[in-house]
C-alpha cells in the first residue's frame, strides 16, 4: 500500500487522486458555507447556557460571525502571502513534519462541527417527531444522506447547497414572518440582558460555531477557483449568516423571554407556538423543521468532506472516500455517545470544554501557521536573493 | 496488508473520477485560466474564417475568375471537409470550359440539378450548340436565373437551396432556382404537440430530417457530419452543430464517444435511443442526459446556441446534447406564447412536476407518521374513506401508482382512439370500481391522479419515466421513515442531480451552478436583445429556448465575446 | 490518443456485496420508524381534566369523529370519552382500551381544566408531566370550566361544532369582537408562570343545560313538536350548551379569582386585546346604555420609584351610544355625558384592576412594562415583581370621543 501511495505521489498527486473536489464558483461556495453557518448559528446551541444571563444573542451572534470573518480574512491574507493554495498546504509550509498533527486537530474540529447540528436534529427528531423510536434508528435514517453527499464531493455539495440554501432561508423567513403578530418588545428586556464582559465572552465562545464553516472554504480553496473566490464566498456567506442570525435571534427574543428560551430545546422550532390563531399553515412548522434538517445534512456533509480533504491531503491518502466515511462514522458515534452512551457525562464535559475554548483551538493554529509560512517564504526569498 | 490493498482495489478506491467536464467560467477563475482563454480567443478570432467574422471578410471579396479558387474558398467557407451536405460538382462542359456547381444537398432538388443543369451542361441542349459568350448559361434549362458577383450573396443563395454555377473565366456566378425537397412525408410531431408554433416533425429519412433543420438554420456555419451509427447494420447518422459556435471540445467529445460506441460493436443500431445509450455520461442514471425531440424547430433553437444534435437514419427523433434539467422541463410552447403566458405555463408545469414528485411521498409520510400536520377536515374524511380498505396506506399508494402507470402504458401501446378510450375507462371506471371494491380510498385516488397529471406535464418522455421512478422511491422512503427519510431522500436526489453532468455541462445549470445567465429559470426571457449583461451573448439568439436553459455559458466558443469553455478530464 | 471515454461504472462483486451488507444492516437496524396508519388513530381534539368523585382526576377526551361529505354525524361529530383515574396516564390507558384505535394527541386544540383543580394549583403539575409526553401542542388553548368539565365538553360537542379547530378560532375571534372572554394558549400561560411579567387569565366555561340545542330541535321537530315555542323550553335555543364567557384569574398556576364578562371587557381594553365592539355601561341616572367602543390609543407608563411602582394607563376611546336620537345625544354629550362616561370608565377600570391586585394576579400585564425599566437580568431577578405588584398604584385616564361627533351634532 505504501508503495502504491509513493508511486501515486511520484506520478504527481493530480494523476492518481480521487478527491472529488471539482470546481465551483463563489455562489456555490458561499451557499455551502452559509448553510453550515446558518444551521450552526440557529440550531446548535445549548439554550440553557446561551440564554443563562439574558437575551443578547441577536447582538452577540452576528458579532461572532464578524469576528470569524476577520480571522478568516487574516488567514486568507497570510495564505496569499505564503503562496498556499489551500489550508492544508499552508499547514505543510508552516509546520513541516508537524503539519499532519495540526491538520488532524482541525479535521477533528470540522467533524465536531458536523456532529453538533446533526446531534441537535437527531434529538429533535426523537423528541418531537418519532415517539418511542430509538436514537440509533434515527441516526441510521439521518446519516446516509450526509455520507452520500460527502462522498459525491465538494462540487456536488456546493451545487446542492446552491439549490437548497435559498429554500432554507425562505423557510426561515416564512416562519419568522408567521410569528410577527406575536412579537412583543417587552420580551427583549432587560436590555441588552447581559453585561458587557459576559457578552464579550459569548462573542468569543460562539466564534467556534461559525469559524469552521469559513475555514472549510480555505481547506477547499483550490476547488473554488482559487483563494480570491474562496475569500469572496466567505465574505458573502458571513454577511448573509450575520443577517440571518440577527433576524432569527431577534425574532426569537421578541417571542420568548430569556427565561423561557433557556428552557426550550431548539426554540426556532417553537417560534410559531405562540400563535393563538392556529390555522392549518401554523401546523406546518414540522415541515419547516424538515427543511432545516435538509440544511443540517448539507452542513454535515460540507464539514465532513472538508475534514476528510484536509486529513487526506495531510496524510497523503489519495482517495477521499475512506476518510469521509471515517469522519461520518465518528460524527455518528459522537451523536450516539451523547444521546445514549455510558460515558455521556464525560462527553458532555468535553463538549462544554470545546465550546468554551474551541475558538482558541481553531483560530490559533491557523494564525500561527499563516505567520510561520509567511516568514518562511520571506526567508526563502531572502536566501534566494543572497544566493543570487 | 496485501489483502487490504486488494480490498481497496476492489472497492475502486484510488481510481480517478475520469468524467469529462466542460469548465464553467466564473468570475473567480484563476488568472492562468483567464490568460489561456484570452489566447485561445485571439487565436480563434484570427484563424477561423467561418462564422460571422469569416462571413464578413468573405463578403468584402467578390467571385474569382478561377473555378479552382472559387472552389477552394467555398470549401473553406462551408467547412466542406466536415460538412458533407454541401455538394461541389466539377463539370466538363460540352463547350470545353471548366464549370463548378455548388448546391446544398437536401435543400436543392437533386433531380432538377441533375436533369436540367448538369445534363445540358455536359451534353448541350437539343436546340443546337450555339457557340460564344453566354452559350453555356443558355443551355441550362432553369427558367429563373440570376447573376451575382458578391461572395456572400452566392453563399446565402446556396444555403437557401439554389445552385451556384461558376464558369472558368467568369467573375460572376449564375444562381439557379433549384430549391425544393420532398415534403409529403413530413408529418406532425405527435409526442411534442404545441398549440402555436410549427407542427412538423422529423421523419425516418435522415436527409429529410436534416433538411428540415436546414430550412430553419440558414447559416453557413451549420455543419452536418454524416457517419455510421456504429451498428453492424450500417445505419447512418448525422451530427449537426454550428462551427465556431459550438464548443470544439464538446464536438470532439461527442465524436470520440460515437467512435467508441462503434467500437463496442453493437449488432444493430436502429434508433436514436440506442445511440443515446452508446454515448451518454452515466448509463445507469434514470435521468436522461440528452434531449430527444421530434421537432426540427427545437433542434434549430438549440443548435443556434451552440448545442450539438444527432439525427439517426430510421429514427424520427433527434438527440440534443448537452441536456440540462431546465431543457428537459421546458416546452417549445413557452417561447411561442407571449411572455407572460409563457411564464405562467412554465410556472404551472414546474408546480405540476413538484407535486408529481413530492405529493405521494409527503402524503404517505404525513398519514403514517405526522398526522398532526393534516387538518381535522382532511383527517376525518381520510379516515372515513379508508374505513374498509384492507391494505396499508403506503401499499395502497404504490398499488394505485402502479395502476396509473399500467393504464398509461396500455393507452400508449394501442392505436389512437382505443388508447384514449382506455385512458378514460381506466381513469373513471377502474378508479370508481377500486373504491367500491374497497381496494382504494378516494383521497389516495385523488393524490395519485394529481401526481399523474403533474407527471404528464413533463414534456420529455424519458424524464417522465425517471420522475415516476423517483416518485416511487420517495413513497418508499416516506413509508420507512416519514418526513425524516423523505428529507434524506430529497437531499440525495438534489445531490445526485447536482453531481450529474451531460457532456460536461452540469445538469442543474443555470441554478446550480449559477451561471452568467442573469435570467431566472422560471421566468421566460424576452425574444429580443439583452439577455446577458454587457453583450455577453449574441442578442439575436436570446429568445430561443436554449438560451434560457443555462448551458450556453459552457458552449459558446471564444470568439463570441471570449466566453469559451475548455474541456478537461477530471483527475 | 488521449484516453477520453468515460469508463462505465462496473459494480464489482465485492462492491455489490458491501452495498448489500450495508443495506441489510440498515434494514435490520431501522426497518421503519414505527409508523401508525392515519386510520388507526383516534384524534383527540379536546382534553379535559376535572376533580374525580372517587379518584383524584376525571379525564374527558373529545375525539374527532370521521366524516365524509354530507354524511355528518348527528350527535355533534365527536366522541366523548371520560373516566376517573389517579393520573392522566392511567386515564389515557383506560380510555385507550375502550376504543379500537390508538389515541393521538397531536391535534389537541383545547385543554380544559375544572375550577377545583385550577384553584388547587394543579395546572403546573399537569403541564410539567403530561404535556410533552402526550405530544400535546403548546398552541392549544386553555379554558377553565366552572361546571363539570365532562358536561362542558359535551356542551361543546353539540351540533355544529364537529370541528373543534374552528371552535378554537371562533373563541379567539370572540376576544377581539366581544371582549367578553380571554384567550390564552399553553405557551403564553407558561410564559406568564415562568417569566413573572404577567399572570395568566383563561376563559371561563359553563355548561347551560337549559339551552335547547339544534339536535334537540331536529328531534322534536321530527315528532311534530315545537320546542322553540314551548314555554318550558329554557333560557334559549340553538347552538351549544357549552358557553365560554368571562375569565379566570391566575396567580402563577393557581386560580385565584374570576372576572365577569363585563370586567373581562375592561381588562381586555387595557391589554389592548379588545379593540372594537359593544360594551354596556351604567349611566349616572342609573340607566343602562350600550356603547360601541373603538380603542383608538393605548399607552402605559410605568415608574419604579422609591415608594413603589406607579402606572398610568391612558386610553382614548371612540364611542357610539346606542341609546337615543343623534340630536339629543349631541346636546347631552357636551352637557355632561362625556364627563359622566369618562369617570364611569376610569372608575370601572380601577375597580377591575384592584380586583385583580387583590388576588395577586397581574392580569393587565403591568409587569411587562416594569421589566422594560431594567438593563440587566441580575437587577430584574432581584426586583421580584410579584411582591412589588401588591403595592402598585395604577392611574387610569380615559379620553372619550364621540364617533362621528360632527355629524351627530349637526343632526345626523
Amino acid at each position: 500500500m505504501k508503495n502504491g501511495m509513493k508511486n501515486g505521489m511520484k506520478n504527481g498527486v493530480k494523476n492518481g487522486v480521487n478527491m472529488r473536489l471539482g470546481r465551483i464558483g463563489a455562489a456555490e461556495g458561499a451557499s455551502a458555507a452559509l448553510a453550515a453557518m446558518a444551521v450552526s448559528g440557529i440550531f446548535t446551541f445549548e439554550t440553557k447556557l446561551l440564554y443563562e444571563h439574558g437575551n443578547s444573542t441577536y447582538i452577540t451572534l452576528p458579532l461572532s460571525v464578524l469576528l470569524s470573518l476577520g480571522i478568516f480574512a487574516l488567514a486568507a491574507a497570510l495564505m496569499r502571502k505564503s503562496g498556499s493554495k489551500n489550508l492544508g498546504e499552508l499547514y505543510k509550509r508552516a509546520f513541516g513534519l508537524a503539519a499532519p498533527l495540526f491538520a488532524f486537530a482541525l479535521s477533528l474540529m470540522a467533524v465536531y462541527s458536523a456532529y453538533a447540528p446533526l446531534s441537535q436534529f437527531v434529538r429533535a427528531m426523537h423528541g418531537l417527531f418519532f415517539d418511542g423510536v430509538s436514537y440509533s434508528r434515527i441516526v441510521v435514517f439521518t446519516m446516509p444522506a450526509v455520507v452520500f453527499l460527502a462522498l459525491l464531493g465538494f462540487e456536488a455539495i456546493g451545487r446542492t447547497a446552491r439549490l437548497i440554501t435559498p429554500l432554507l432561508i425562505a423557510v426561515l423567513a416564512a416562519s419568522t414572518a408567521a410569528s410577527v403578530s406575536e412579537f412583543e418588545a417587552y420580551r427583549l428586556y432587560p436590555l441588552p440582558g447581559n453585561t458587557a464582559w459576559g457578552m464579550a465572552v459569548q462573542v468569543l465562545e460562539e466564534t467556534c460555531t461559525f469559524l469552521p464553516a469559513l475555514l472549510c472554504l480555505l481547506i477547499n480553496a483550490d476547488g473554488l477557483n482559487g483563494l480570491k473566490t474562496a475569500e469572496r464566498a466567505g465574505r458573502r456567506a458571513a454577511a448573509a449568516a450575520a443577517l440571518i442570525c440577527f433576524v432569527s435571534q431577534l425574532a426569537l427574543a421578541l417571542c420568548y423571554t430569556y427565561r423561557e428560551l433557556g428552557e426550550l430545546f431548539m426554540p426556532m422550532f417553537r417560534i410559531n407556538y405562540l400563535n393563538k390563531f392556529e390555522a392549518h399553515f401554523m401546523r406546518l412548522d414540522k415541515l419547516a423543521h424538515m427543511m432545516w434538517l435538509g440544511g443540517g445534512m448539507i452542513a454535515g456533509a460540507y464539514y465532513i468532506y472538508s475534514a476528510a480533504r484536509l486529513f487526506a491531503q495531510s496524510f497523503e491518502i489519495r482517495d477521499i472516500r475512506p476518510p469521509a466515511l471515517g469522519g461520518a462514522a465518528l460524527a455518528a458515534l459522537m451523536i450516539m455517545i451523547e444521546v445514549e452512551g455510558k460515558d455521556r457525562e464525560a462527553f458532555l464535559a468535553l463538549k462544554e470544554l470545546l465550546n468554551g475554548c474551541g475558538f482558541l483551538l481553531l483560530a490559533l493554529p491557523v494564525l500561527l501557521a499563516g505567520i510561520a509560512a509567511a516568514l518562511r517564504s520571506k526567508r526563502g526569498l531572502t536566501n534566494a536573493k543572497n544566493n543570487a | 496488508m496485501k489483502g487490504f490493498d486488494r480490498l481497496l482495489e476492489k472497492l475502486n478506491f484510488d481510481a480517478p473520477d475520469g468524467r469529462f467536464e466542460l469548465f464553467e467560467t466564473e468570475a473567480g477563475e484563476p488568472y492562468e485560466a483567464l490568460r489561456e482563454r484570452k489566447e485561445r480567443s485571439e487565436k480563434a478570432g484570427n484563424g477561423s474564417k467561418t462564422g460571422k467574422a469569416g462571413m464578413k471578410n468573405a463578403e468584402k471579396s467578390g467571385i474569382s475568375r478561377s473555378v479552382e479558387r472559387n472552389e477552394r474558398r467555398f470549401r473553406a467557407f462551408f467547412n466542406a471537409d466536415e460538412n458533407s451536405d454541401v455538394i461541389f460538382r466539377r463539370v466538363d462542359t460540352w463547350a470545353g470550359r471548366d464549370a463548378l456547381l455548388i448546391y446544398m444537398n437536401g435543400m436543392a432538388d437533386a433531380k432538377t440539378v441533375s436533369d436540367f443543369v448538369i445534363r445540358p451542361l455536359t451534353e448541350g441542349n437539343g436546340a443546337g450548340r450555339i457557340r460564344g459568350r453566354g452559350a453555356l448559361e443558355s443551355s441550362v434549362q432553369i427558367a429563373e436565373q440570376e447573376r451575382e458577383s458578391r461572395f456572400f450573396k452566392v453563399a446565402e443563395a446556396i444555403i437557401e437551396g439554389r445552385t451556384a454555377l461558376f464558369l472558368d473565366g467568369e467573375r460572376t456566378a449564375l444562381l439557379l432556382e433549384t430549391r425544393g425537397f420532398d415534403s409529403r412525408s413530413v408529418t406532425t410531431a405527435e409526442n411534442e404537440r404545441v398549440v402555436r408554433g410549427p407542427q412538423e416533425g422529423f421523419t425516418e429519412n435522415l436527409r429529410t430530417s436534416v433538411t428540415l433543420v436546414r430550412r430553419i438554420v440558414k447559416t453557413a456555419d451549420l455543419v452536418v457530419c454524416y457517419r455510421s451509427a456504429g451498428g453492424k447494420n450500417g445505419t447512418g447518422l448525422a451530427l449537426l452543430y454550428r462551427k465556431g459556435v459550438a464548443n470544439e471540445k464538446l464536438i470532439a467529445e461527442i465524436e470520440k464517444r460515437l467512435e467508441a460506441g462503434s467500437a463496442k460493436g453493437a449488432r444493430i443500431v436502429s434508433s436514436s435511443g440506442m445511440i443515446e445509450q452508446l454515448i451518454e455520461d452515466a448509463p445507469f442514471s434514470p435521468l436522461p442526459q440528452t434531449l430527444a425531440t421530434e421537432r426540427p424547430d427545437r433542434v434549430a433553437s438549440f443548435l443556434m446556441n451552440g448545442a450539438a444534435a444527432i439525427i439517426a437514419e430510421g429514427s424520427p427523433f433527434a438527440l440534443i446534447m448537452p441536456a440540462t434539467a431546465a431543457a428537459l422541463l421546458n416546452s417549445p410552447e413557452d417561447v411561442y406564447m407571449r411572455r407572460p403566458l409563457g411564464t405562467l405555463m412554465r410556472a404551472v408545469r414546474y408546480i405540476g412536476v413538484f407535486i408529481s414528485l413530492i405529493l405521494p411521498g409527503y402524503f404517505v409520510a404525513v398519514a403514517m407518521y405526522h398526522q398532526g400536520l393534516l387538518s381535522t377536515e382532511v383527517l376525518s374524511t381520510l379516515i372515513k374513506s379508508r374505513e374498509m380498505v384492507f391494505e396499508p396506506l403506503p401499499f395502497e399508494m404504490i398499488l394505485l401508482l402502479f395502476v396509473f402507470q399500467l393504464i398509461r402504458e396500455a393507452g400508449m401501446r394501442v392505436p389512437g382512439s382505443v388508447g384514449q378510450a382506455i385512458g378514460v375507462i381506466g381513469g373513471l371506471i377502474l378508479g370508481q370500481a377500486a373504491v367500491s371494491a374497497n381496494l382504494a380510498s378516494t383521497v389516495i385516488l385523488i393524490i395519485v391522479a394529481l401526481s399523474g397529471l403533474g407527471n404528464l406535464c413533463i414534456p420529455d418522455y424519458s424524464t417522465q419515466i425517471a420522475a415516476s421512478y423517483f416518485r416511487l422511491g420517495f413513497v418508499i422512503a416516506a413509508w420507512l421513515g416519514g418526513l425524516l427519510a423523505l428529507t434524506g431522500a430529497l437531499v440525495c436526489f438534489a445531490a445526485y442531480m447536482a453531481d450529474l453532468k451531460s457532456f460536461g455541462v452540469p445538469f442543474l445549470s443555470p441554478i446550480a451552478p449559477k451561471t452568467f445567465s442573469k435570467r431566472p429559470m422560471l421566468l421566460r426571457g424576452g425574444i429580443g436583445r439583452g439577455g446577458g449583461k454587457g453583450g455577453k451573448r449574441s442578442g439575436a439568439f436570446d429568445g430561443s429556448e436554449y438560451a434560457e436553459y443555462g448551458a450556453d455559458d459552457w458552449l459558446n466558443t471564444p470568439h463570441k465575446g471570449g466566453k469559451g469553455r475548455f474541456g478537461r478530464r477530471r483527475a | 490518443m488521449q484516453k477520453t471515454m468515460l469508463k462505465p461504472v462496473r459494480l464489482g462483486v465485492l462492491r455489490a456485496l458491501c452495498l448489500v451488507i450495508a443495506a441489510l444492516f440498515i434494514a435490520a437496524e431501522c426497518a421503519c420508524l414505527r409508523p401508525i396508519s392515519v386510520d388507526s388513530c383516534g384524534y383527540v381534539v379536546a382534553v379535559g381534566i376535572d376533580e374525580g368523585r372517587e379518584r383524584e382526576y376525571e379525564i374527558s377526551l373529545e375525539l374527532q369523529r370521521e366524516s365524509m361529505g354530507d354524511a355528518q354525524p348527528e350527535n355533534g361529530g365527536a366522541i366523548i370519552l371520560s373516566c376517573e383515574a389517579g393520573d392522566i396516564f392511567d386515564a389515557v390507558n383506560e380510555l385507550a382500551s375502550r376504543i379500537p384505535y390508538e389515541l393521538n394527541f397531536t391535534r389537541v386544540h383545547l385543554f380544559i381544566i375544572g375550577e377545583g383543580l385550577a384553584r388547587a394549583g394543579k395546572l403546573g403539575e399537569i403541564f410539567d408531566f403530561s404535556f410533552d409526553v402526550l405530544r400535546i401542542r403548546r398552541s392549544a388553548l386553555i379554558v377553565t370550566a366552572r361546571s363539570r368539565v365532562r358536561d362542558y365538553i359535551g356542551g361543546l360537542a353539540a351540533n355544529n361544532t364537529a370541528n373543534i379547530a374552528k371552535m378554537q378560532d371562533a373563541l379567539i375571534a370572540n376576544v377581539e369582537t366581544t371582549g367578553e372572554t380571554a384567550a390564552i394558549n399553553v405557551s403564553l400561560f407558561l410564559e406568564g408562570v415562568r417569566g413573572g411579567r404577567f399572570d395568566a387569565v383563561t376563559p371561563l366555561g359553563y355548561y347551560d343545560e337549559s339551552i335547547i340545542t339544534d339536535t334537540k330541535q331536529h328531534e322534536t321537530a321530527a315528532k311534530g313538536e315545537n320546542p322553540v315555542g314551548d314555554a318550558e323550553a329554557g333560557a334559549g335555543t340553538g347552538g351549544m350548551q357549552g358557553i365560554t364567557r368571562g375569565s379566570a384569574l391566575f396567580d402563577g398556576v393557581r386560580m385565584c379569582g374570576e372576572l365577569s364578562a363585563h370586567e373581562t371587557q375592561l381588562m381586555n381594553l387595557v391589554r389592548g386585546d379588545f379593540r372594537r365592539g359593544s360594551l354596556s355601561c351604567e349611566l349616572e341616572n342609573g340607566e343602562e346604555a350600550s356603547l360601541l367602543v373603538l380603542l383608538n390609543k393605548r399607552s402605559i407608563q410605568m415608574e419604579l420609584g422609591e415608594g413603589g411602582p406607579k402606572a398610568r394607563v391612558e386610553l382614548r376611546l371612540n364611542i357610539t351610544v346606542e341609546r337615543e336620537g343623534p340630536a339629543r345625544l349631541g346636546e347631552d354629550w357636551d352637557a355632561g355625558a362625556r364627563e359622566g362616561l369618562k369617570s364611569y370608565f376610569e372608575g370601572e377600570l380601577k375597580r377591575v384592576f384592584e380586583k385583580c391586585r387583590a388576588c395577586s394576579c397581574d392580569a393587565m400585564g403591568f409587569g411587562r412594562y416594569a421589566s422594560m425599566k431594567f438593563y440587566s437580568t441580575a437587577e430584574w431577578e432581584k426586583y421580584s415583581w410579584k411582591e412589588e405588584y401588591q403595592g402598585l398604584e395604577a392611574e387610569f385616564a380615559v379620553e372619550l370621543n364621540l364617533d362621528d361627533e360632527y355629524m351627530i351634532k349637526s343632526g345626523g
